[in-house]
């Protein structure tokens, strides 16, 4: 047994020298990158305003410059070995040219707003606490990779808003902050999704334009390379669907961790041919088995087995990859034709993040308006920040919603909840959903627009300050929260008046939810997507 | 009829199954709970349609049934038609604390008839019924809707193990029932003979460019 252990350790010992000559390999490398400017560094503190066009000017020439494939020589070769695993966060946004995409405080005036203002935070809450919960870092709902989590999707909501908020991207997100800070991340995320190299913007966006696109020309190699295969899988009437999750997160949870990180090293250097070309490669390494499947068995390979145990070792996997690659390239087989002008266009065509038009001044006293609501909201311990999720068209100029009877803090229909130090603290950063548009349009209380609804809408500080809970209790709904088991009161306002008679509000749908932390929504109406549908 | 098939030769059926409905309701809980008997607190979110099956006996019938689940998140609507297509039934699942989980079933109940006919069995399921104090969608609502559709409704605990059984059960029942009933009979009625035909009904929408399978 002890020549066992001795022989573990020379095997480990050898293991560990490798990675650090490969360390030292790398290092030389990223020198030369920065001596080339490639692809960037830190760029300097914010220029005072006049100094922004020259600025721009001299970016825009660097970013030409950036566009002819500036990259250390034997990049390409060293990249099938994979980046050593401590120099993947310094590495990892070089080869995505983060820099070209980067604008300072952006991140940050985004997440500000976002707090205020994403309407995807509840779908995002819910991922969060499905991504990596076995990873150490993701484990504790709440706990800071958690938190940066929230905040990185919740701020690109606002930035791609044609994309905003999609499943599968809490996973990459989640991966991305396991070597980076929350702001690298995001423009790690955003150049994934815009860079002609990888387009994911074309996968996640509505319609999924490049999943079509992609699967097309999939088929086409498969049958070309793999025509048995290809004809077992239609006769066993086996769908594509796996597609998705392959490649909307490169092989994430759809190969061993290793496995996927060595993938992703690959696709960040070569962009989404790397897609294709392992969908193929999994096929070739595993031919025999595959045409011996059903569906039962097939599905099982790709949502189990494989994502356990390949079945080969990551370098050979590497290897096979790359025999696949280089035939695919030499077939001009290795990209799939561009989209056609009729599809869906799989880059962002609208303006990227529209609401950073709005002013700060704005932006605070709309902080300001909440935190006072939750210091109110606290002092007559309803406990909670009611904030509201409502219908497009049912928002214009509302007066939401307030706590029930919010002087009197022994009202014995909320209990009075004795807030922890946690909660306190989590309330600092807590994260809102209202309504853009009412947001964009007439934003807060002082704001003379909103002055044509009742008395109850021109100020949302006098509904709760001013409102008797009796008066005008036609106008008054009380309603559970869903979770807490609250009551929240819910005034009719004006454009409530308008919309529905008194006998239809009081049967229109409202809803409040609350989630587990500290945001409440209240739906009036039916919900946006479904009336969409 | 001898549940176990013991000594004579049963039908055999091959089902397909599609589990719908919105985010983080539990189809996927409930489809891991009833195949591999387990409740994973932090199971992932479903991209792709995941996909298991199960081997039972219902009716003197043997049933080979493949569940699919699918993507909750609304963005994700558009492949819906690719996964439920050819399905023999379908479980619409909503989360009884969550109003807004029991309209997505109603929006869902809509489309599957209009693409898939009175053919498939439809079940709505009422799950997260552990969650008793926090719940807002009425068991009487739901029946109400349920019976107005021509659906049963159930209720399930993936968590606590509630019901899950027994829906699957029912429902492979119903299909059994609805096989056997003949592809001609194509009304609602469940019922009648005959001998085990196995149906598979492909119905294509002319509106959908999706390409499938």
């Amino acid at each position: 047994k002890e020549g066992t252990e001795t022989e573990d350790q020379e095997v480990n010992r050898r293991r560990v020298e490798r990675e650090v000559r490969r360390e030292k390999k790398w290092l030389d490398m990223i020198r030369e990158w920065e001596e080339d400017r490639f692809p960037f560094e830190t760029p300097p503190p914010p220029p005072p305003m006049g100094v922004q066009e020259r600025e721009r000017r001299e970016r825009e020439k660097k970013n030409q410059r950036v566009t002819k494939p500036v990259q250390p020589a034997k990049l390409f070769e060293r990249i099938w070995k994979g980046v050593p695993e401590k120099l993947r966060g310094s590495v990892w946004p070089r080869l995505l040219r983060v820099d070209q995409y980067r604008k300072e405080r952006v991140y940050e005036q985004l997440l500000l707003r976002a707090r205020l203002v994403s309407r995807d935070i509840r779908q995002i809450d819910l991922d969060i606490n499905r991504t990596y919960r076995d990873h150490l870092a993701f484990r504790k709902r709440y706990d800071v990779k958690q938190q940066s989590l929230l905040n990185v999707l919740a701020a690109y909501s606002m930035f791609n808003t044609e994309v905003g908020y999609c499943q599968g991207m809490s996973q990459i997100v989640a991966l991305f902050l396991m070597y980076l800070d929350e702001e690298e991340s995001f423009w790690c995320l955003h150049a994934l999704m815009v860079n002609p190299h990888h387009t994911m913007h074309g996968f996640f966006v509505p319609g999924f334009p490049k999943l079509s696109r992609f699967e097309t020309h999939f088929k086409k190699i498969l049958m070309k390379y793999k025509p048995k295969i290809y004809k077992h899988l239609d006769k066993e009437m086996i769908p594509y669907i796996y597609l998705t999750k392959w490649w909307f997160g490169c092989f994430l949870d759809r190969v061993p961790f290793s496995l996927t990180l060595r993938l992703w090293d690959l696709f960040l250097v070569e962009g989404d041919s790397v897609l294709l070309a392992m969908a193929l490669n999994v096929f070739k390494m595993h031919d025999k088995r595959i045409r011996k499947y059903n569906v039962e068995t097939f599905m099982e390979f790709v949502q189990s087995s494989i994502t356990k145990d390949f079945g080969f070792s990551d370098d050979e996997v590497m290897y096979s990859l790359r025999e696949t690659m280089e035939k695919m390239r030499s077939d001009r087989l290795l990209h799939a034709p561009p989209p056609s002008p009729s599809d869906l266009a799989e880059v962002p065509t609208k303006a990227l993040g529209p609401v950073l038009t709005r002013s700060m001044a704005d932006i605070r006293s709309d902080i300001a308006e909440i935190q006072s609501r939750c210091s109110r909201a606290n002092s007559t311990a309803t406990g909670r920040s009611p904030h509201t999720r409502k219908k497009r068209n049912s928002m214009n100029g509302h007066t939401p919603h307030t706590p029930h009877t919010p002087h009197t803090p022994s009202s014995s229909m909320i209990p009075p909840s004795p807030r922890s130090k946690e909660e306190r603290r989590r309330e600092d950063q807590v994260i809102t959903e209202e309504p853009m548009e009412r947001r964009e349009g007439s934003a807060h209380p002082r704001d003379p627009l909103r002055n044509g609804g009742t008395t109850l809408t021109t100020n949302r500080r006098s509904v709760y300050d001013n409102l008797p809970p009796t008066e005008k209790s036609e106008n008054v709904r009380r309603l559970r929260d869903e979770k807490t088991g609250q009551v929240v009161s819910i005034v009719r306002d004006q454009s409530d008046l308008d919309r529905y008679t008194q006998e239809e509000y009081r049967n229109v749908d409202v809803r409040v939810t609350q989630l587990a932390n500290h945001i409440t929504y209240v739906t009036i109406g039916d919900d946006d997507e479904f009336s969409k549908v | 009829m001898d549940p176990s098939g013991a000594g004579t030769s049963n039908d055999e059926f091959k089902f397909k199954v599609v589990l719908l409905g919105e985010g983080a309701v539990g189809k996927s809980s409930l489809m891991l709970r009833y195949v591999q008997g387990n409740f994973n607190p932090r199971h992932i979110s479903t991209i792709q349609a995941s996909f298991l099956s199960k081997q039972l006996v219902v009716d003197g019938a043997d049933i080979d049934l493949s569940i699919w689940d699918t993507a909750g998140q609304e963005k994700y609507h558009a492949l819906g038609p690719i996964y439920y297509r050819g399905s023999h039934g379908a479980l619409l699942v909503y989360d009884v604390t969550d109003a807004k989980s029991f309209d997505k079933v109603k929006m869902w109940v809509k489309e599957l008839r209009r693409a898939l006919g009175d053919d498939v069995v439809l079940f709505i399921v009422g799950n997260k019924v552990d969650l008793a104090d926090s719940r807002t969608v009425e068991t009487e609502m739901a029946t109400q809707f349920a019976t107005s559709v021509g659906a049963t409704y159930e209720e399930t605990s993936a968590k606590e193990n509630i019901g899950v059984e027994n829906l699957f059960e029912l429902m492979c029942s119903a299909m059994v029932s609805r096989a056997r009933a003949g592809p001609s009979n194509r009304g609602p009625s469940p019922n009648g003979g005959g001998g085990g035909t196995r149906r598979i009904r492909i119905v294509d929408e002319p509106t959908t460019g999706r390409k499938c399978c």
